[in-house]
């Protein structure tokens, strides 16, 4: 009985759609295609030095919330943790150059590339559907390009990329991906 | 809900954070008497006023860091890093 239970929810569990979901007036969540994602985080004795590593072409950004870079963009994370994203590499080959250019034994450069799914909500009510499930400052300056912040949207910890005035891009792990995306549709719904 | 400056991403809600206890607590050495170590173990201090905590960005970046709180108002006093001396706030 447990296990048919079991079953009926696994089938239930709605496949995360893609393409464009629209969330409120003029507004679309969209689910980003697949792209090389890799998780870095240097040892504590290298991160004085970390300003001085590149990835690609690109100096790692030292300053909270900054990225830097095209492809691969770096985004900081943590004192110690980044984030790398690539359209044009393939995880794994992405996480040897991040090892490459660190040049440490220990540091982890792991690819997470199917472990996180990356949305775009880009409209005119942005800024409002994310005040519904954060209380990250939204105002002109953090969100610009070139800014990145985890926070917590929607009780899960998601990181909001900045992509232009009325798009960010949202990184989240995929097994509550789902949610988020009926999240956005509920509150758009609220508006 | 208090609003927290993560010494590293600025202010955030507190949902972002996990309060983790007393900050500044030392382990005594391992041949103190059992009373003592049970006081290390198990005693905290529970003042009316400045409370000297640790907090975690959990949902940002994850980082543990240090919180002076003013037990009455709630009141954020100070906020520094691990390894940072502990400020001087008076009483
Ligand atoms: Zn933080």
């Amino acid at each position: 009985m447990a296990e048919a239970a079991t079953a009926v929810a696994l089938a239930a569990t709605p496949a995360l759609a893609t393409g464009e979901t629209p969330v409120a007036e003029g507004t679309v969540l969209r689910v980003l295609p697949p792209r090389a994602l890799v998780r870095l985080q240097l040892p504590r004795r290298a991160i004085a030095a970390a300003g001085t590593l590149r990835i690609g072409d690109t100096p790692l950004p030292t300053t909270p919330g900054r990225c830097a870079g095209d492809d691969p963009a770096l985004l900081w994370l943590a004192p110690d943790g980044w984030l790398l994203i690539s359209d044009h590499h393939d995880g794994a080959a992405l996480a040897g150059e991040a090892r490459r250019a660190c040049g440490e034994r220990t540091v982890a450069a792991v690819d997470v590339s199917d472990a996180l799914v990356g949305f775009e909500l880009a409209g005119a009510r942005v800024r409002e559907l994310l005040s519904r499930g954060t209380g990250l400052e939204l105002s002109d300056e953090t969100l610009a390009p070139g800014r990145c912040a985890r926070t917590r949207l929607a009780q899960l910890a998601v990181i909001v990329r900045p992509r232009a005035a009325e798009r960010v891009e949202l990184i989240v792990d995929r097994g509550p991906a789902a949610w988020l995306r009926d999240w956005f549709v509920d509150a758009g719904g609220l508006l | 809900m208090l609003k927290i400056t993560c010494p590293w991403c600025g202010p955030r809600d507190e949902p972002e954070f996990t309060y983790g206890g007393q900050s500044h607590v030392a382990r005594p050495s391992f041949d103190v008497d059992d009373a003592t170590w049970a006081r290390y173990l198990f005693v905290r201090d529970n003042p009316k006023g400045i409370h000297f905590e640790r907090w975690c960005h959990t949902y940002g970046c994850a980082q543990w860091f240090n919180v002076a709180r003013d037990t009455v108002s709630h009141e954020v006093l100070a906020v520094y890093r691990m390894g940072e001396p502990k400020p001087e706030l008076g009483a």
